[in-house]
């Protein structure tokens, strides 16, 4: 009988060798399984019904992850924390499935990126056809003619653009259109067809791909999809820590990074009616994490103090050397990252706000799993991060969810005491995502249910479960799965821990760059998530300990409008190396006061106001 | 006033009225081993309650924060007193090299102190040779707790006690071990001697090799 692992409701047959870990094959299997935690049994997410075959109980896993319950036939397990003995079959309960897979595609606002000086130039040309009076090579004619019809001046020409240009001329009857990347013909083909570029913000959950025209910077068509490398571990450091552990997981992780970045590349071609041939040129931003696995270098030390990066530099690269599915001799260009934990991402935010050009104590926040914010004063760009944790994704947190449909996305407290809700897609409320639980903790802060020290007081929206209290937000009578949508006392634990980090974060670039926290003059706040939250709640519970009457712009993901900056202008290289000169970064954990901080600013409200403005 | 006042509002962390208060006592002439005394049953009440989950580890650092200033405002006094009761005993803790996350580890010396141990902090990142030395230094700390938060640093965890054992020091020292991916079978296999759960199993592994 041939070894399989037959997975419900897909109907898949999966392979595996006695011994894997039930996670493992399922990831394989390509099913989008929820797993936060990369397999260690701790986030709770990846359970599966065993309804048949034989299992045992990884060494090593916390205890009573392998097995939760068994009621009749089937048993419930956690798929990280079981190895499989034999044919299997099992269910996947759609609570387990990553749903979360394109709907994150909120940052589709279509905008131009005009650039009087193109990354990618494309120039029609017609070389006088050979005859025996002019023999010269046909690249020789070639670029000959870019220097008579345009003054260009070509220096190499990509070896597979070779291989076709002498077919390519004649085809085309000695009038062709040619893609050049700095100096370099990366491309020959008829003059109709322009060339296209793409920028990528590979996020640790969510990568954001940019199709667009090189000339104009128009936005041709945009996706958000999934980074399937999740399940193998949601933040970056129990990301790399399975790569640490099993060093041959980094190629796997890699490739399907890319085969998902060409599948998405695709079908954003076809959507606009061209072909992936036509792309000459591809960006990449993204955290280093993400930037060392997309480009298969080592990440152990990444994780180990002190931190060190493989490689900071702007990085070029030919995009079929990493296995890209683009135009012939099309290049890809990672941005610089500053250091083991502010990456590309970052430094693409700040370009696209212009930070450089707009000094004065401006605070630019891009909120995530790590929290990355620049302090720029009229002295320097005083750049932190700050491990503010999953809870924001919806991770760690009981009822928590990414942003899809059935979440709350926003919440308040009416005059009767009672939660008013709304819900992603107007569902019935399943759980709560990153924006609903600030905004719920936020109204009961407010209303007083919840202490400054972040305990819930007693009162009738509070109960006790199983000795766990439990902010309820929805009674189960207005759910679907009548069961009610709460809060627990350890979410706002967790809450607060990531509060906390960004807030204390906050006050130690300020104490860096030698100001007041109310000498910050505006904030501007990036990501999908800093654009999704109430911003005012924000600042009630201190997240952001400024005054209340700061300015706070939202603006959506700038880290992927600075790669298509990138990949549109090439005066931006410019803008990209003085950004990176210009960084100070601040280490926290050097940071003497942060722990005397951090301390104070896990708890609700602004801790760093003076005495009285509280 | 009535010294009780101290430790109750160190665990309700009201932070400025707890310096008033400290101020006051001080002004009124309480001895300086009072006011400590007061301050570290309050520091063993926010202990007991973190045990009971009804205070969060935010909370152990914030009374800790507050405990240490409370010490630096009553220090010359203490001195004037002829210095703190003696501890019952001496711990010496940090975080293994490749690690730097020290909220568990602070934790630990928090409970460890409230319940009048005597503690050795040696930080974050913490070469196995800075375990060796610090052990050597201290010849009448019973326990070493090491703190490790990452897996890709259990070697780091496994050296240092390879280290101590070469330094000769093994038998004189209790190694205890915690952190969030620690485990029993962890613990066993870096050859610690214990494995530390939470920070109440790890003051009361300390007061047992210490016998109290």
């Amino acid at each position: 009988m041939k070894p399989v692992v037959t997975i419900q409701p897909f109907n898949v047959d999966a392979d595996y060798s006695a011994g894997d870990v039930l996670l493992d094959v399922i990831i394989r299997a390509g099913i989008p399984i929820a797993s936060y935690c990369g397999g260690r049994g701790t986030c709770g997410k990846c359970v599966v019904e065993l309804r048949s075959g034989a299992v045992e109980a990884r060494p090593g896993m916390p205890v009573g992850a392998a097995v939760e319950a068994s009621a009749g036939q089937s048993q419930r397990v956690l798929a990280c924390s079981v190895r499989v003995l034999r044919n299997c079959s099992i269910a996947i309960p759609g609570g387990s499935i990553d749903t979360s897979l394109q709907t994150q595609t909120e940052h589709a606002d279509v905008r131009k990126f005009t650039s009087a000086n193109p990354v990618v130039e494309f120039r029609t040309v017609s070389p006088p056809a050979p005859d025996l009076q002019d023999p010269r090579s046909d690249a020789e004619r070639l670029t000959a003619q870019l220097m008579i019809e345009h003054g260009v001046e070509v220096r190499s020409i990509d070896a597979l653009v070779l291989r076709k240009l002498s077919q390519t001329l004649r085809s085309n009857l000695w009038n062709v259109g040619v893609t050049l990347y700095q100096h370099e013909i990366v491309d020959v083909g008829s003059p109709q067809q322009t060339p296209l570029v793409v920028a990528v913000d590979i996020g640790t959950t969510t990568c954001a791909i940019y199709l667009l025209g090189c000339n104009n910077g128009a936005q041709l068509a945009v996706a958000g999809v999934t980074n399937p490398q999740t399940p193998y571990g949601a933040d970056v450091v129990s990301r790399i820590s399975r790569v640490v552990e099993a060093p041959e997981l980094a190629a796997t992780l890699r490739a399907m990074l890319v085969e998902q970045l060409n599948a998405v590349i695709g079908r954003l071609c076809a959507q606009s009616g061209v072909t992936a041939e036509r792309i000459a040129c591809a960006v990449f931003v993204g955290n280093t994490a993400m930037h060392h696995l997309f480009l298969g270098l080592g990440v152990e030390q990444l994780v180990n103090s002190p931190y060190v990066a493989t490689l900071s530099r702007e990085y070029f690269v030919k995009a079929r050397e990493i296995g890209l599915s683009v135009g012939p001799g099309a290049w890809a260009c990672c941005l610089p990252i500053v250091a083991g934990y502010v990456g590309s991402d970052h430094v693409a935010m700040l370009l696209a706000c212009g930070a450089r050009q707009q000094r004065g104590n401006v605070l630019y926040i891009d909120m995530g799993t790590n929290t990355e914010m620049c302090l720029a004063t009229t002295e320097s760009l005083f750049v932190v991060s700050t491990p503010s944790g999953p809870a924001f994704e919806g991770a760690h947190i009981q009822l928590g969810m990414r942003a899809e449909a059935g979440a709350i996305d926003a919440c308040s407290i009416d005059e009767q005491g009672s939660f008013v809700y709304s819900t992603i897609g107007g569902q019935k409320p399943r759980g709560l995502c990153g924006s609903g639980i600030l905004d719920a903790i936020a109204a009961a802060f407010g209303a007083g249910i919840i202490d400054w020290r972040g305990r819930l007081q007693n009162c009738r929206q509070v109960k006790e479960v199983s000795g766990q209290r439990r902010l309820v937000i929805v009674a189960a009578d207005d759910t679907d799965e009548d069961s009610e949508v709460f809060l627990t006392q350890a979410d706002i634990r967790e809450f607060q821990l990531a509060k906390g980090a960004i807030s204390a974060g906050i006050a130690v670039l300020a104490q860096c760059a030698g100001i007041e926290l109310h000498d910050i003059t505006r904030v501007v706040l990036a990501g999908a998530f800093g654009s999704h939250i109430d911003s005012g709640n924000a600042l009630r519970l201190g997240i952001i300990p400024v005054p209340q009457d700061i300015q706070i712009e939202q603006v959506g993901n700038a880290a992927g409008a600075g790669a298509c900056m990138a990949a549109v202008d090439a005066a931006t290289s410019d803008s990209v190396q003085a950004i990176c000169r210009e960084i100070q970064y601040v280490e926290l954990v050097t940071a003497a006061a942060f722990k005397s901080i951090y301390a104070r600013a896990t708890y609700l409200g602004n801790r760093f106001a003076q005495r009285g403005e509280r | 006033m009535d010294i009780k006042k101290i430790s109750d509002l160190l665990v309700e962390l009201e932070e400025e009225k707890v310096y008033d208060a400290v101020d006051e006592a001080i002004e009124q002439g309480v001895s300086g081993r009072e006011i400590l005394k007061a301050s570290q049953a309050g520091m063993a009440t926010i202990g007991d309650m973190y045990k009971r989950e009804e205070a969060f580890v935010a909370d152990m650092m914030f009374a800790g924060e507050i405990m240490r200033n409370i010490l630096n405002k009553i220090q010359p006094l203490l001195e004037k007193e002829g210095g703190r009761e003696k501890a019952i005993g001496k711990a010496i803790l940090g975080t293994v090299k490749g690690d730097i996350h020290d909220l568990g580890k602070d934790v630990v010396m928090i409970a460890l102190e409230g319940n009048g141990f005597e503690v050795i902090d040696l930080g974050v990142d913490v070469a196995p040779e800075k375990f060796v030395e610090a052990v050597n230094n201290n010849p009448d700390a019973k326990v070493l707790g090491l703190s490790v938060f990452l897996t890709s640093a259990f070697p780091s965890t496994e050296k240092t006690v390879k280290a101590i054992a070469e330094s000769g020091n093994r038998d004189r020292v209790k190694i205890m071990v915690g952190g969030a991916p620690v485990t029993e079978v962890v613990a066993r296999e870096t050859g610690c001697d214990y494995f530390a759960e939470d920070a109440a199993a790890g003051v009361s592994y300390t007061k047992s090799v210490y016998g109290v």
